[in-house]
């Protein structure tokens, strides 16, 4: 039986154990990451379909690579590389093409052959979003403060609002939400600079934060004052 | 449109990299969701696949059917080699090759092929120079090569040769000889030739005249007495001596002259004509080719 084991050191471990032969550390390692890399899929994709092919990808990807594996990194920033060019990828494939409309962080995505999400939210459903079209409702009033929404709604909301992210932005906000990254990790996984990937965040959290009615964080509005 | 960030945004920020935001508060009340069941037994049934296949070990077939393509997608790509055993199928375990055997392969090939090409050209005698700096050196040692060889080559002829000459070279002539018949005193030696030519002819007259002779010794009994029979008994010892000194000579006619008589009287004649040297020349001849003849006996231990 495996020890207990907890941390990056230990994910190293058990991948190099594994490349030797050892399944169970195989499956601990699998169990310890399966849920935030599904999930950084599935809210990349909205499809779970896409979501499953691409998390088997990546894991079968680790499986082939495991006798080439060397403990440079972290294993999460090796196994979110891994992702993130199976996103790509798939993005290339499916007609998507992401392009940089400034070097602020922010970035248009152009649909070239279908909408954006296979199967958009009923608050986007009319295909016609971009993020021209956000900018133009961010320059909106904010609905104001809505206190009395509950989590399971401001969840909702959050998530819907996820949907409307740029890829990019979406996916900073991700890796460190799920993967527990912090500013180099994510310009590693995403091949950027830690600059670029605080822009996007700023830009995320200001969008979110308009979606989800908020004036200010609770901690941010405590540090202001 | 501002790309700038008001203080607002920066504290916001901070607070979501310290995961003390309500976004990620509201994040962390999202439903987790999480692969299937069914996701997660292919993936581990292919991460099984791959180690067993690490440990050289053969791929069980008690994959459930759903689970078959993942894991091989993950598994060798080669299937294992079977064996027909009576009709049955059986799977031998899978045998995976070192990765070195290519590059030991292929430095192996290139020795041999370095070797060979070494070897022909040190075989080659007639090669020539090569242009490139290795291409010279070949050329250099290949020449030094061949010239050795021939020149080992021609000193084994020549020691043949040498080793046929004395072998196979004819004797040398017995007129060099150091034991050959000498004519010490060829003035003696004449005189004994001579001497004996006439016994030989007088003796020969004899014989050839037996019934003058019977006839001499029967008319010198009856017509004189006294004083002739001194003169018949001369003549009768001088007889019987050149009969006792004649060789046994073979019964020839006498009016054939023997090459012995006829030899001995050449060289009275060079004698007699004053060719002295040629005379001793033949007389050596002589007591070389009839070395048992009475006279040569003489001659040689004549002092």
């Amino acid at each position: 039986m495996l020890p207990v084991m907890v941390g990056p050191a230990d994910d190293a471990l058990l991948m190099t154990r594994y490349a030797t032969g050892d399944v169970a550390s195989f499956e601990a390692l699998y169990a310890r990451h399966k849920g935030p890399l599904y999930r950084y899929f599935a809210r990349q994709c909205g499809n779970a379909d896409t979501a499953d092919e691409l998390f088997q990808d990546v894991w079968l990807r680790i499986i082939k690579a495991r006798e080439r594996y060397e403990p440079k990194a972290r294993f999460t920033t090796y196994m979110y590389q891994i992702a993130h060019n199976c996103l790509v990828d798939h993005f290339r494939k499916s007609g998507r093409a992401l392009t940089s409309a400034s070097d602020t962080g922010q970035y248009r995505v152009e649909e070239i052959r279908k909408p954006i999400a296979e199967e958009p939210d009923p608050a986007f459903a009319s295909g016609r979003w971009s993020l021209v079209e956000w900018e133009s409702d961010a320059a909106d009033p904010a609905p104001g403060p809505e206190a009395a929404l509950s989590g399971a709604q401001r969840a909702e909301r959050l998530r819907s609002a996820l949907d409307t992210l740029p890829m990019e932005q979406r996916e900073a906000f991700l890796l460190h939400e799920e993967a527990e990254m912090g500013l180099a990790e994510i310009a590693t996984v995403t091949g950027t600079n830690a600059d670029t990937v605080k822009s996007r965040l700023r830009y995320a959290l200001k969008k979110l934060r308009t979606e989800l009615g908020d004036i200010a964080p609770a901690a941010a509005r405590g540090a202001l004052l | 449109m501002s790309t700038g960030h008001s203080p607002q945004d920066d504290a916001e920020l901070e607070a979501f990299l310290a995961r003390e935001s309500a976004v990620s508060t509201d994040y962390d009340n999202l439903e987790l969701v999480e692969p299937t069941a069914t996701l997660d037994a292919a993936i581990l049934e292919a991460a099984k696949a791959a180690a067993i296949s690490v440990a050289r070990v053969a791929p069980t077939s008690s994959a459930p059917a759903t689970l078959t393509p993942l894991a091989a997608k993950v598994a060798p790509a080669r299937p294992p080699p079977r064996v027909e055993n009576d009709g049955d199928t059986v799977a031998l375990p899978a045998v995976r090759r070192p990765r070195w055997m290519v590059p030991a392969a292929l430095a192996a090939s290139v020795l041999v092929a370095v070797g060979v090409g070494v070897a022909v050209l040190d075989l080659s005698p007639t090669v020539k120079q090569a242009k490139s700096g290795l291409g010279d050196m070949f050329a250099k040692r290949a020449r030094e090569r061949s010239e050795a060889n021939k020149a080992a080559a021609e000193a084994a002829a020549t020691a043949q040769e040498v080793e046929v000459m004395v072998m196979e070279g004819p004797p040398p002539p017995r007129f060099f000889e150091a034991d050959r018949p000498q004519v010490a005193d060829l003035d003696a030696s004449i005189a004994l030739i001579r001497r004996e030519l006439i016994v030989a002819e007088q003796t020969e007259l004899l014989v050839d005249t037996p019934l003058s002779i019977s006839a001499l010794s029967g008319s010198a009994a009856g017509a004189a007495a006294g004083s002739a029979a001194v003169s018949d008994t001369r003549q009768k010892a001088l007889v019987d001596a050149a009969t006792a000194e004649m060789p046994a000579a073979p019964a020839t006619p006498a009016s054939v002259i023997q090459p012995r008589d006829r030899r001995l009287a050449k060289i009275l004649e060079l004698y007699d004509a004053g060719n002295a040297d040629l005379a001793r020349d033949a007389l050596e001849i002589y007591l070389r080719d009839f070395a048992d003849d009475p006279i040569s006996q003489r001659i040689i231990g004549n002092p």
